[in-house]
């Protein structure tokens, strides 16, 4: 069997990147909430907002863990198989990787130290601030990798000089128009995530009448989060596609399965695009509605897929879909938000239970979007890895074979897979067991789920 | 006055001895961790590394993004010629962290995952000291392009440099426990530290005698007077001092002479292969990135650089002293 290291390079990188993103967009939100939760505590000296830190702390540091580990894989990737994508961008993204690191990476893997075990060790504005040290750090590194995404889907402010890419202007480079869209989109994305995955935990212990303190401000502050926070993303989800319509024509084509270019343009929701006869099978669409979506105008001209050499579109199939899945979890997401909003404003929230059935299914929503979302930008993107100028074909290390390929794919496949089960796992059974008794009280974080917990210094066994 | 490429290599060199000295005592921690009798000692062992380790280890990306930033040549060179150790390093790496995590989520599994921080310990040390060992031996370069074979790392004399450092981390992590603990741990320590540091040096000493019989090409580059001799006299210096520790039981001292070592033998090694950045045909101004690059991380590197140094140091003293222990 000829394997292709092409080929596997490209499983491999999706592989490790669509696991590694579940994590961030979960503990960008969660380490805000956990910053937030000690604020609370400290100004309102309610315990409630202690046990919540104490519960919440510890299913932070499952997921934390794995968006490390899985992450400092991404920063060695670059190099093992993408190495002439690293010889010639790397001008541009390792400085950029480069602040991630030093501004992010750094910052909340060692403040994390103290937001585990230094509660006692530091005084409680210190410690409020080691919270906001590591939300702040999450945040950063969104900023940085949004930066470097962005670069690769519109890359300006650069020359080629001897087939490498230098920088020209980086200020263009890092504080474009595009990058605050995609910044916000990504940011907006993980918080959200974060709540419906707080709101369903809230709403799993108010169904099951336990941690009743705990469970109403679970529920009501994420739901409300949640409210005001969709209708945004929906509208800065726009404000990227605008961007793709007008710097990527052909991932927009091939968003909208347009084959050929209309005008007035419109939209396919849904159908089953054919690459071979270049048309949508079993479509069913709006006419008009294209246009409008794509250009605020009802007769606009929207370009097709035809339009550019086969060689140039990228894979239609994925791009299509999953934008339609991501758009279908940001709706039910508004609803679940609006409505909780809604019946909280009618004080009715803790009392529908039909509702919160449906909250408690809502958790995965976010985790949806956020990996359909990034199939469209990555997937969309092809065949480009720097799009209109370097092709992922062309980036590839020429030095590895198929068989490293397929031992090192193989090696993350099992690793990963062993990883992520036990983590997912570990976190299932810490929602389950909710707020233990010990929580507001300890003074390091207690790893365990197991009764009785001691109060002194050391994790029970 | 230094270029921006120099002063680069500076810092890569500056995060390799961090991470060293930092990783290297709570990967060392993670050996030993498979010593520890019960639940009860192995949880006054991980208590010396949690809450450090991550830390620690994101100096390793410290080092790696820095190349890449600076020097993307030599990190698109050093990727694929080290792939298949890469790739055992990150998963040793993820295997150790997450077995450090996930050890208190389950009971059941708990020797499962104190397996995985022990395995993931050991290999991740022994590659590091092969790869080490690798780029001594130069990497086969071409056009600025890796060309040589997947295995082409694997060699008598960098296998035996990851034993090396292997053994120096044992001895490292041993020190620190020292540094830590007190009771049955901390005595067990300064018993084994004496015998595991002997094997230390005696492995440098084989490593050396090695490069002087030719198999490794530095003899040349030693001999040139450079004032690279008082590293090894520091390195006596360092052994003198760690018996004396162990001896009188100054708890600070061995860990303050293993510390000591890893700059001599990190020095040593850097020193060794300048003006090189890619021995032993790409030099660090061949491999710079354009001074657009280096200039923008240099614009908020040398404040930041700083930084991190001091809420790194600033962490340690935070969790200072020694932990609660059996």
């Amino acid at each position: 069997m000829e394997l292709d290291p092409l080929l596997l390079s490209r499983i491999q990188f999706a592989f490790t990147v669509a696991f590694h993103i579940i994590f961030p967009s979960f503990t960008i939100g969660l380490a805000a909430w956990l910053a937030v939760l000690e604020f609370l505590g400290w100004r309102t000296g309610l315990p409630v907002y202690r046990r919540l830190f104490d519960f919440w702390i510890r299913i932070f540091t499952v997921s934390f863990s794995m968006g490390v580990v899985s992450g400092i894989v991404m920063a060695f990737q670059f190099g093992t198989n993408w190495s002439v994508l690293a010889a010639k961008g790397g001008a541009i993204q390792g400085p950029l990787l480069g602040y991630e690191t030093y501004t992010a990476f750094l910052l909340e893997a060692t403040f994390l130290g103290v937001m585990l075990f230094g509660r006692r060790r530091v005084p409680p504005p210190f410690y409020l601030f080691s919270c906001c040290m590591v939300a702040v750090g999450t945040t950063f590194s969104a900023f940085w990798i949004m930066v470097n995404n962005t670069w690769m889907q519109v890359p300006i402010g650069y020359a080629e000089i001897d087939g490498r890419f230098v920088p020209v202007d980086w200020l263009q480079i890092v504080f474009n128009d595009v990058f605050f869209v995609r910044l916000f989109h990504m940011l907006l994305a993980a918080y959200i995530t974060t709540a419906f995955c707080v709101a369903a935990a809230g709403a799993a212990y108010t169904l099951r009448g336990v941690h009743e303190q705990e469970a109403r401000r679970m529920i009501s502050r994420a739901l409300v989060l949640g409210a005001i926070l969709v209708p945004i993303q929906l509208y800065v989800g726009h404000l990227n596609g605008d961007y793709v319509h007008e710097h990527q024509p052909v991932k927009f084509a091939a968003i909208e399965a347009r084959w050929h270019t209309e005008q007035p343009a419109s939209e396919v929701l849904i159908a089953i695009p054919d690459p071979e006869q270049e048309r949508n099978r079993f479509a069913l669409s709006v006419p008009k509605l294209g246009s409008y979506i794509a250009s605020g105008t009802w007769d606009s001209r929207e370009v097709g897929l035809t339009d550019f050499p086969v060689e140039d579109r990228p894979p239609i199939g994925v791009p299509f879909f999953a934008f339609r899945i991501m758009v279908g979890m940001g709706i039910i997401m508004l609803l679940v938000g609006w409505t909780g909003l809604y019946l909280r404003l009618r004080n009715r929230l803790l009392h529908t239970r039909w509702f919160q059935k449906i909250v408690v299914c809502t958790f995965p929503c976010g985790f949806i979007a956020v990996l359909t979302g990034w199939f469209v930008a990555e997937v969309g993107r092809q065949p480009w890895v720097v799009y209109g100028v370097l092709r992922t074909a062309d980036a590839h290390t020429p030095s590895l074979a198929g068989a490293e390929v397929a031992m090192s794919l193989l090696a993350y496949v099992l690793v990963y897979s062993i990883v992520f089960v036990s983590g997912i796992t570990y976190i299932w059974r810490l929602l389950k067991a909710g707020p233990l008794p010990g929580d507001g009280q300890r003074d390091v974080v207690s790893m365990s789920t197991r009764r009785p917990i001691h109060l002194d210094n050391s994790p029970s066994s | 006055m230094i270029t921006l490429a120099q002063f680069w290599a500076t810092v890569i060199a500056l995060a390799l001895i961090v991470y060293i000295v930092l990783d290297g005592f709570d990967l060392g921690v993670g050996m030993l961790l498979g010593l520890a009798k019960d639940e009860s000692r192995r949880q006054t062992v991980l208590k010396t590394i949690e809450p450090v380790w991550d830390g620690n280890e994101t100096w390793l990306i410290v080092l790696g993004a820095t190349l890449y930033a600076a020097f993307p040549m030599a990190y698109a060179i050093y990727m694929p010629a080290l792939y298949v150790g890469i790739v055992m390093l990150l998963l040793a790496l993820i295997l150790r962290g997450v077995g450090i995590e996930f050890r208190y989520r389950s009971v059941a599994n708990r020797r499962w995952w104190d397996r995985a921080i022990v395995a993931g310990s050991f290999t991740a040390g022994f590659v590091q000291g092969v790869a080490m060992g690798a780029i001594t031996q130069g990497i086969h370069v071409e056009n600025g392009q890796f060309v040589g074979g997947s295995f082409d790392w694997l060699s008598v004399f960098s296998v035996m440099c990851g034993i090396a450092a292997v053994v120096s981390y044992l001895v490292h992590g041993m020190a620190w426990l020292i540094l830590k603990t007190e009771g049955v741990t901390r005595e067990r320590a300064y018993r084994h530290l004496p015998f595991v540091f002997a094997g230390w040096v005696l492995f440098l000493a084989v490593l050396f005698w090695w490069v002087l019989i030719g198999h490794v090409d530095l003899r040349e580059r030693w001999a040139e007077p450079s004032g690279l001799w008082v590293l090894p006299v520091v390195g006596v210096l360092a052994c003198v001092g760690l018996f004396v520790g162990v001896r009188r039981r100054i708890d600070r001292l061995p860990f303050a002479m293993t510390t000591l070592m890893f700059l001599v033998v990190a020095g040593k090694f850097m020193l060794s292969i300048r003006p090189y950045i890619v021995p032993w045909t790409v030099t660090v101004s061949e491999a710079a990135a354009p001074q657009e690059s280096l200039s923008f991380l240099f614009f908020g590197g040398v404040v930041i650089i700083p930084v991190m140094l001091i809420y790194t140091a600033a962490i340690y003293w935070i969790f200072r002293g020694k932990v609660a222990t059996d």
